[in-house]
C-alpha cells in the first residue's frame, strides 16, 4: 500500500497543508521547522490514532479542524481514504473505499491488516538514533528485534522452551528417578507387582475350598466313629443297671403264680362305694319330700275352710260395682233438682207476662194450643194487617184521582182560549196542500231533465263514432276492385264493389237513430206539461202562514187528548168509592173472629190482637217448662228408689259376713276389702296344689331311682361271685395285691427286655469291666484327632474369609487403580506441557525454515549492495547468535564490526525486513534522517539499496540536508518551504 | 386392584475402583471408598426388605470386569440370602462388563434369585398377593453385543403386568457409551410392556412416561464427572398407572462447586470463604468428594498457594474420616479456569503463527510430542488415551502458556529503535 495523498486541515503549525501525488520513493526537503516532524506525526495519527495531549498536543492554534485526510492506494481494496477530525470531545475517523464502502475504526483496522502504532514504529519507522544505537547493539538486541519482528528464535524464545522442557523434566524423564511421575510410576508398578501376586491368591481360592470339603469330611467320619464307640459304651452300662431288675422279676412272677386268678370287677371296691353313697342319698330325699307334701296339704285344707262360694262372691261383687252407679244416681237426682228450680222460675216470669198468675200447672197444661189453633192465629193477624194496608192505597188512590182531576180541567180551558176560528184554520190547511204538490212536482221536473242529458250525450258519442278513414278505404279498395271486375269482364261481382260504395257512404254520414229522438221528444213534452202544471197553482203560503198553520195544528191535538182524559179520570173516582165501602164491611168481620179466639185461650179480652201471636208462642213455652217440670219429677223419684234398693241390699251383706255396720262409705270398703281377701286365698290354694302335685312327681322319680341303684349293687356281688358284702370286699383286697404285683412286673419289663441280649453273662462281671476300660480309651484318642482336624479346618475356613473380604487381592487392586489414576493426571499435566513445546518448536522452526531465510537472504543482498560486496553472507545458529561473513570468509560477531559496518547491517536487515513483511504488512517505510553520518560513498550506496526497495515498498525520506537530495531524481523530491505558504505542489 | 412394588437398579459395579483422583489418599479415606459399592448396595437391600417389595430387578454390570472379585460375589451372596429371608425374588441380567464368558470362580446364588440365560426369555411370578408378573431379559454372552436384541423380545399373554429388562443403548443418546444391544423408544413401546427396566447408562434418565422406560444410573459414583445422587427406583405398578420414588443410596457423592475470588480478596478470606463452602456441602451419613473450580484469575500470592498444592492440603486438613458414618467433605481437586483468559495482542507474528501451528496438528504431531512417556514400551500400559476434548482443552491452555511466557520474556511489545 502507498500513501499518494495528503491533506492535514490543522495539525501543529501545519495548516490546510497538502502534499499530492507521492511517489513510490519520495524525498520530502524542508529546513529545521518546516514541518517534517509534524507531517510524519500526522501520518501516524491518521493511521493509529491521535496522540494524547500530555504525549505532544497538536491541536491547531487557530481556530482550524483538527485531523486531516490520507490518500491509500492499497492492493486488493482499491483506493482508500482516511480522514480522521477532532471534535470538542471526540475523534472520528471515516474511510471511504472505491466501490462506495465506507466505515470507520474497523475498516480501517482491516486495512491495516491488525498493526498497530508500535509494530508499525518498530518495523517501518526508524530515524538516526536507532542507528545510533547500533554500537551498543548486543547480539541479544539484534535477536530480540528479530524475533520481535517475528524472524527467528532467539534467547526469550529459547528461554521460553527451555523453561517448558524444565517443568517437564521435573514432571518426568524418561530414565530417571525424581521426577514426580517417575516416582508414582514406581509405586505403581509395584502396586502392579502385587496385584499379580494378590490375583494368584486369588486364583488359589478353589483350592482352599477344596481343602476345607476334605477337612470337613475327615471330621465326620471321625465323628461318626467317636459315634459308635459312645453307643458300645452305653451299652455296658446298661447291661449293669439290668441285672438286679432280673433277678426281682424272677421272684414276682413266682409270687403270681401262687396267688392264681381272681375273678374281680375293675374298681369293684370303690363302684361299690358309690353306689351305696347314692342309696343313702336318695333315702334321704324321699323322706325329705314326703314332709313337704303333707305339710302343703295341711296348708290348702286349712285355707278351703275360709273361701267364699262363687255365688256369693259374684254377688256381693255386682253390689259393690253399683257403688259407681250410686254416685252418678246421686248426681242425677241433684241436677233434676237444679232444674226443677230453674224452670219455675222462668214459668213464674212468664205467668206474670200473660197474667196468669192464678193459674195452676194443670190449668195451663190443658189449654189447647195444637197446630190448628196456631194456624188460625196466624193467618187472621195477616189478614187484618193485609186489610189496614190496603185502606191506606185506596184513601191514597182517592186523593190522586181528585187532584188529577182538577189540573185536567184547567189544561183544557187554557187551550181553548188559544184556539182559532175553525174557518180560518181551512184556508190555511188547503195553502199548505198546495205547497207539497207544488214541490213534488219541480222534484219530477228536475228528475226529467237529467234524463234529457243523458240522452244528448249518448247522441254526441253516437256522432263521434263516424269514421271517415275507413270509409275511405272502403272506398278506395272498391273503385279498384270495381275496376279490375271491368276489366275481366265479371260484370257479376261488380254488385260487391257496389255494396262498398254503400257502405262507405253510410260510415261516412252515420245518423243516430231515431230512437234517441223520440225519448228526447216524449221527455221534453213532459217537462212542459209539469212546468205547466206549476203555473196554475194559486197562492202559496207563506212563511207566517205555514207556521202558523203548523201550531194550530198541534193546538187541536193537544185539546182533543185534554177532553179523553177528563172523561177517563171521572170513572176512576166512582170505582174507588166502591171500593171502599166493601173494605170496611170485610174489617169488622176479622176483628170479630179474632176476639173469639183469645177467649179460647184465656187471653184478656184487654188484650191488643196484634201481640197475639207473641202471646201464643208465650204460652206453649208456659206448656214446654211445664212438660219438663214433670218429667224431672219422676226421674227423681226413680232415682231415690234405686238408691234405696241398693243401700238396703249392701247393710244385708255386712249383717251376714258379720261385719261392723257404719254408714254407706265405710260398709263399701268392708266389703272391698272383705273381696279381696277372698281372691287372694282362692290364688294360694292354686299356687300350693300345684307345688304339692311337683313334689309327689319327684317323690316317684327318687323312689324309681332307688330301685335302680339296689340292682345294680346287686349285679356287682354276682360279678365277683358273691351275694354279700362281706365276701364282695374280701375279694377285693386280694385282687388289688395281684395287681399292683403285675405292675411291679410291667414297671420291670419296660426297662428291661423280654429277652435281654447279653454281651455278657450274668454271672461274669470281670470281662465286661475290661471292655469297658478299653473302649474309653479309644474314645479318648479319637477325641484328640478331632481337635486337630478342626483346627486345621479352622485355618482354611480363615484363609477363605481372608478372600471373600478382598482384605488383600481386592485392596490392592483398589490401591492399584487409585494409583493409576494419580498417575495419569499427572501425565496429562506433563503432556499439557509437552504439547504446547511441540507447536512451539514447530512454530520457531517455521520461522526459521521460511521466515528466517527470506530475511537474511534479503539483509544479505542488501548489505551486499550496501559495502559492495565487503561483506556478503549473513548466519544465524539455532540459538539465535548472528554471525557477518566477509568477503575473504572471516565470520565476525556484530559488536565485532566496526559502527559504520554494524549500521550497515542494521540497515540491510531492517529493510530487508519491511520487505520480507510486505506481504502481510504492505506499509510504507518512514526514513527520518537517518544517514546523516554517513559519506559520499555509503550514501550513494545508500540511495541504491532505497531505489531496490522501493520497487515494491514506498519509501518517505525526511531530511533536511541539501546533499542528500543530490542522491535522489529531481521528481522524486518535494520541497518545503518556509511556514507562510498555501499551497504546494510539484 | 392388582398391584405390584419392586426396586429397580442397575450398573452396580461392585467392588470397582474409583478413578481419576489426583493424589493419593488417607487409608481411612480409602478404605470408605473401597466399601463405597457396598454399602451403597447393602443400603438397597434395606430398602428393598423395609418397604415389602416384591422383587429386587437389576438390570447389569453387577460386576465390574470379566473377572469378578471374589469379594463382590461373597457380598452379592450375602445380600440375596437376605433377600431370601424375607421371601423377595431377585431377577439379574448381566451386562457387558460382567458378561457371562468371563473368568470367574462362581460363588453360588440362593434359590429366590434368577439369573437371565444368554436367549431373551420370559419368566414368570406370582407375588404373595397373588398378582401374575411376566419378566423379559437376556445376558451378555460376550462383551460386544451389537445386535438389536430387542426384536427378541416377545409378549406373552396371561400376566397382570409385564416388565422387560434390557442392557443396552438408546439410540438418540450421547456417544459417551458404547452403543450395545441398541434400541429406540419406539421399538420398547411396540412390546406393550407396563415397564421397562433399563441399565448400561450411569446417569439416571427417563425416557418415556407411561409405561415408565427409564435408566435407573448407577448405585455409586466412580469418578469426578459423575456427580449427584445416586441410588435407585422404586416402582409401584397397578392398573391406574405408575408410582415412582428415587431413593438415593450412595455411600460418597462427587460434587463439584463454582467459585469466584472479589477483586482485592486476601487468602484468609478466601480461605474463610473455602472452608464455609465445604460446610455447605456436608451431608448427613453421606461421604463428598469435591472439586472446587475458580472462575477468575487470582493474585500471584495466591496462584502460587494453589499451584505448590498448599491450599488443597489446608482443605484436606481436619477432616474426620475414622468413623465409617461420619459424613466428610474432601476437597479432591482445586483447578483454576478463567473464563476471560488473557488478552494478547494477536497480531503478534509469532503469536500468530503458533495459533496457525496449532490449528493444524495432526495425529503424528501428537504422538511425537507425547511418545516419551505415552508410548515408552515401560509405561504404555498404564496411561489411558487423551480424549479428543482433552485434547481440546490442552491446546487452548497451550496457547495461554505461550500467552503468558512471551509475555514475561518482554517480547511482546516491540520498542523503537
Amino acid at each position: 500500500m502507498r500513501i499518494s495523498d495528503l491533506h492535514i486541515y490543522g495539525f501543529g503549525k501545519l495548516e490546510n497543508f497538502h502534499l499530492k501525488d507521492l511517489k513510490s520513493l519520495q524525498l520530502i526537503y524542508g529546513e529545521n521547522e518546516a514541518g517534517k516532524s509534524t507531517i510524519m506525526a500526522f501520518i501516524h495519527a491518521v493511521l493509529f490514532g491521535f496522540p494524547t495531549r500530555q504525549a505532544k498536543n497538536y491541536e491547531p492554534k487557530t481556530h482550524s479542524k483538527y485531523g486531516g485526510k490520507l490518500t491509500l492506494e492499497t492492493v486488493n481494496m482499491g483506493k482508500a481514504v482516511i480522514e480522521r477530525v477532532k471534535g470538542t470531545s471526540s475523534s472520528s475517523v471515516t474511510v471511504r473505499l472505491d466501490d462506495g464502502t465506507i466505515g470507520g475504526e474497523d475498516l480501517l483496522r482491516r486495512l491495516l491488516n491488525g498493526m498497530d502504532e508500535n509494530f508499525y514504529r518498530s518495523i517501518f519507522s526508524f530515524d538516526v538514533h536507532g542507528l545510533q544505537k547500533l554500537h551498543q547493539l548486543k547480539e541479544e538486541d539484534i535477536g530480540r528485534f528479530l524475533f520481535s519482528a517475528g524472524t527467528v528464535g532467539t534467547d526469550s524464545l529459547y528461554r521460553l522452551e527451555k523453561k517448558l522442557q524444565k517443568e517437564m523434566e521435573k514432571l518426568y524423564k524418561p530414565n530417571g528417578r525424581n521426577p514426580v511421575i517417575n516416582q508414582e510410576l514406581q509405586t505403581l508398578k509395584e502396586l502392579e507387582a502385587d496385584v499379580k501376586k494378590g490375583k494368584k491368591k486369588n486364583d488359589q481360592y478353589l483350592h482352599v475350598l477344596v481343602e476345607i470339603e476334605n477337612q470337613k469330611q475327615h471330621l465326620s467320619k471321625l465323628s461318626v466313629e467317636e459315634g459308635k464307640c459312645q453307643a458300645y459304651l452305653e451299652r455296658l452300662a446298661r447291661e449293669e443297671t439290668i441285672r438286679p431288675l432280673l433277678m426281682e422279676k424272677q421272684r414276682l412272677e413266682e409270687e403270681m403264680k401262687a396267688i392264681g386268678e381272681v375273678a374281680f370287677p375293675v374298681d369293684g371296691i370303690s363302684r361299690l362305694e358309690k353306689h351305696l353313697d347314692r342309696l343313702h342319698h336318695l333315702e334321704g330325699m324321699i323322706s325329705a319330700l314326703q314332709e313337704k307334701i303333707d305339710w302343703k296339704e295341711k296348708q290348702i285344707r286349712r285355707w278351703q275352710n275360709d273361701l267364699l262360694s262363687l255365688e256369693e262372691e259374684a254377688a256381693i261383687e255386682a253390689s259393690v260395682n253399683q257403688s259407681a252407679e250410686y254416685k252418678k244416681w246421686q248426681e242425677d237426682w241433684q241436677n233434676d233438682q237444679m232444674k226443677i228450680s230453674e224452670l219455675n222460675s222462668q214459668l213464674e216470669e212468664l205467668k206474670t207476662y200473660l197474667h196468669f198468675e192464678h193459674f195452676t200447672d194443670e190449668e195451663i197444661y190443658q189449654i189447647d194450643t195444637s197446630m190448628d189453633v196456631k194456624r188460625r192465629i196466624k193467618e187472621e193477624i195477616q189478614k187484618l194487617i193485609r186489610l189496614i194496608s190496603q185502606k191506606e192505597h185506596i184513601e191514597k188512590a182517592l186523593q190522586t184521582n181528585r187532584s188529577e182531576l182538577q189540573t185536567a180541567e184547567k189544561e183544557c180551558e187554557k187551550i181553548e182560549e188559544l184556539l182559532l176560528p175553525e174557518q180560518e184554520f181551512r184556508t190555511l190547511q188547503k195553502k199548505a196542500e198546495n205547497q207539497t204538490e207544488k214541490e213534488s212536482l219541480a222534484k219530477e221536473i228536475r228528475w226529467l231533465e237529467l234524463q234529457l242529458q243523458k240522452i244528448e250525450t249518448e247522441k254526441q258519442a253516437k256522432k263521434r263514432n263516424k269514421q271517415p278513414l275507413a270509409a275511405g278505404f272502403v272506398l278506395v279498395f272498391s273503385i279498384v276492385l270495381a275496376l279490375w271486375l271491368v276489366i275481366q269482364h265479371e260484370w257479376l261481382l261488380l254488385s260487391v264493389p257496389f255494396f262498398g260504395f254503400v257502405a262507405a257512404f253510410l260510415l261516412w254520414t252515420k245518423k243516430t237513430p231515431d230512437l234517441l229522438e223520440e225519448q228526447e221528444k216524449e221527455l221534453k213534452k213532459e217537462i212542459n206539461q209539469r212546468k205547466k202544471e206549476i203555473q196554475e197553482m194559486g197562492y202559496l203560503l207563506t212563511k207566517e202562514e205555514a207556521s202558523m198553520y203548523r201550531k194550530q195544528t198541534e193546538l187541536r191535538d193537544r185539546w182533543k187528548q185534554s177532553i179523553m182524559r177528563l172523561e177517563q179520570l171521572e170513572q176512576q173516582k166512582s170505582k174507588l168509592i166502591s171500593e171502599k165501602k166493601e173494605w170496611e164491611r170485610e174489617f169488622s168481620e176479622n176483628l170479630l173472629r179474632v176476639q173469639r179466639i183469645q177467649h179460647k185461650l184465656c187471653f184478656p179480652k184487654t188484650m191488643e190482637w196484634n201481640i197475639l201471636d207473641e202471646a201464643f208462642e208465650k204460652l206453649l213455652s208456659m206448656k214446654d217448662i211445664i212438660r219438663q217440670k214433670k218429667i224431672c219429677q219422676e226421674r227423681m223419684k226413680e232415682m231415690e228408689e234405686s238408691i234405696q234398693r241398693w243401700k238396703d241390699q249392701l247393710h244385708r251383706w255386712t249383717k251376714t259376713l258379720g261385719l261392723p255396720d257404719h254408714d254407706i262409705e265405710y260398709v263399701l270398703f268392708q266389703l272391698k276389702e272383705q273381696l279381696k281377701r277372698n281372691k287372694e286365698k282362692a290364688l294360694q290354694i292354686k299356687e300350693t296344689s300345684k307345688q304339692a302335685e311337683q313334689y309327689k312327681e319327684e317323690l316317684q322319680a327318687v323312689i324309681k331311682e332307688k330301685a335302680e341303684f339296689e340292682r345294680e349293687i346287686q349285679k356287682l356281688f354276682a360279678s365277683a361271685n358273691t351275694e354279700t358284702e362281706e365276701d364282695f370286699r374280701k375279694k377285693g383286697t386280694q385282687w388289688k395285691k395281684l395287681e399292683q404285683l403285675k405292675e411291679r412286673l410291667a414297671l420291670i419289663h419296660r426297662q428291661v427286655p423280654d429277652s435281654p441280649d447279653l454281651l455278657f453273662p450274668l454271672d461274669q462281671p470281670a470281662k465286661w469291666k475290661k471292655a469297658k476300660l478299653e473302649v474309653e480309651e479309644k474314645l479318648k484318642e479319637l477325641g484328640q484327632e478331632k481337635k486337630r482336624v478342626q483346627a486345621d479346618l479352622a485355618k482354611w475356613e480363615y484363609e477363605k474369609k481372608v478372600l471373600e473380604e478382598g482384605g488383600t487381592y481386592a485392596e490392592r487392586l483398589h490401591l492399584f487403580h487409585l494409583q493409576r489414576s494419580v498417575v495419569n493426571e499427572k501425565a496429562k499435566k506433563w503432556a499439557q506441557l509437552a504439547i504446547a513445546k511441540h507447536i512451539f518448536a514447530k512454530t520457531v522452526k517455521h520461522f526459521k525454515d521460511q521466515k528466517l531465510p527470506l530475511a537474511l537472504q534479503k539483509a544479505e543482498e542488501l548489505l551486499s549492495m550496501l559495502t559492495n560486496g565487503r561483506y556478503i553472507h549473513l548466519y544465524t545458529n539455532e540459538e539465535g547468535k548472528f554471525y557477518v561473513k566477509r568477503k575473504d570468509g572471516m565470520f565476525f560477531e556484530p559488536q565485532e564490526l566496526s559502527q559504520a559496518t554494524g549500521e550497515q547491517v542494521y540497515v540491510s536487515l531492517r529493510l530487508a525486513l519491511a520487505s520480507v513483511l510486505q506481504e502481510e504488512y504492505p506499509f510504507p517505510l518512514i526514513i527520518d534522517d537517518a544517514f546523516v553520518h554517513f559519506d559520499h560513498k555509503r550514501m550513494s550506496a545508500v540511495a541504491e539499496v532505497l531505489k531496490e526497495v522501493s520497487r515494491h515498498t514506498q519509501i518517505l525520506i525526511f531530511t533536511c540536508h541539501q546533499h542528500v537530495k543530490m542522491y535522489f531524481p529531481e521528481t522524486s523530491i518535494i520541497h518545503l518551504e518556509e511556514p507562510d505558504w498555501a499551497n504546494v505542489t510539484k | 386392584m392388582k398391584q405390584i412394588r419392586f426396586i429397580h437398579t442397575a450398573d452396580l459395579h461392585l467392588d470397582s475402583p474409583f478413578i481419576g483422583l489426583e493424589q493419593r489418599l488417607p487409608p481411612e479415606l480409602f478404605a470408605r471408598i473401597r466399601e463405597s459399592t457396598f454399602r451403597s448396595f447393602h443400603r438397597i437391600i434395606d430398602e428393598a426388605i423395609k418397604r415389602e417389595v416384591d422383587f429386587v430387578l437389576i438390570s447389569g454390570d453387577l460386576f465390574d470386569g470379566e473377572d469378578r472379585s471374589i469379594k463382590a460375589q461373597a457380598r452379592l451372596q450375602t445380600e440375596m440370602n437376605r433377600l431370601k429371608q424375607h421371601g423377595i425374588s431377585a431377577y439379574i441380567l448381566h451386562g457387558n462388563h460382567d458378561h457371562l464368558n468371563g473368568q470367574w470362580v462362581s460363588l453360588e446364588l440362593p434359590s429366590n434369585v434368577h439369573v437371565f440365560s444368554s436367549q431373551v426369555e420370559a419368566i414368570r411370578h406370582q407375588t404373595k398377593a397373588g398378582a401374575i408378573v411376566h419378566l423379559y431379559g437376556f445376558s451378555y454372552d460376550k462383551r460386544h453385543v451389537w445386535e438389536r436384541k430387542i426384536n427378541e423380545y416377545q409378549k406373552q399373554d396371561g400376566a397382570d403386568f409385564h416388565i422387560g429388562l434390557l442392557h443396552g443403548y438408546e439410540e438418540s443418546g450421547k456417544s459417551g457409551h458404547q452403543p450395545y444391544a441398541p434400541f429406540s423408544v419406539n421399538d420398547l413401546l411396540e412390546k406393550q410392556f407396563d415397564y421397562w427396566a433399563l441399565g448400561h447408562i450411569h446417569q439416571t434418565k427417563i425416557l418415556h412416561k407411561d409405561p415408565y422406560i427409564l435408566y435407573p444410573g448407577n448405585i455409586q459414583g466412580r469418578h469426578r464427572k459423575e456427580i449427584g445422587a445416586k441410588g435407585c427406583y422404586l416402582v409401584e405398578l397397578d392398573q391406574t398407572g405408575t408410582r415412582l420414588e428415587f431413593i438415593e443410596t450412595a455411600d460418597i457423592q462427587w460434587k463439584k462447586e463454582v467459585m469466584k475470588l472479589s477483586e482485592e480478596e486476601s487468602f484468609h478470606s478466601f480461605f474463610m470463604r473455602l472452608k464455609q463452602m465445604m460446610e455447605d456441602n456436608r451431608q448427613t451419613n453421606q461421604g463428598v468428594m469435591l472439586e472446587i473450580q475458580l472462575e477468575n484469575e487470582p493474585n500471584r500470592e495466591i496462584r502460587d498457594k494453589i499451584t505448590s498444592g498448599e491450599l488443597l492440603e489446608a482443605l484436606q486438613d481436619g477432616e474426620d474420616l475414622e468413623d465409617l458414618n461420619e459424613s466428610f467433605v474432601w476437597v479432591h481437586r482445586f483447578i483454576i479456569d478463567p473464563q476471560h483468559p488473557l488478552k494478547f495482542k494477536e497480531n503478534h507474528p509469532f503469536y500468530r503463527e503458533f495459533e496457525k501451528q496449532t490449528a493444524s496438528l495432526t495425529k503424528e504431531d501428537w504422538e511425537e510430542a507425547l511418545s516419551s512417556l505415552y508410548f515408552h514400551y515401560k509405561t504404555t500400559r498404564f496411561l489411558t488415551d487423551l480424549t479428543e476434548d482433552e485434547k481440546e482443552e490442552m491446546l487452548e491452555e497451550a496457547k495461554r502458556l505461550i500467552q503468558e511466557g512471551l509475555a514475561e520474556e518482554g517480547a511482546i511489545s516491540g520498542e523503537n529503535f
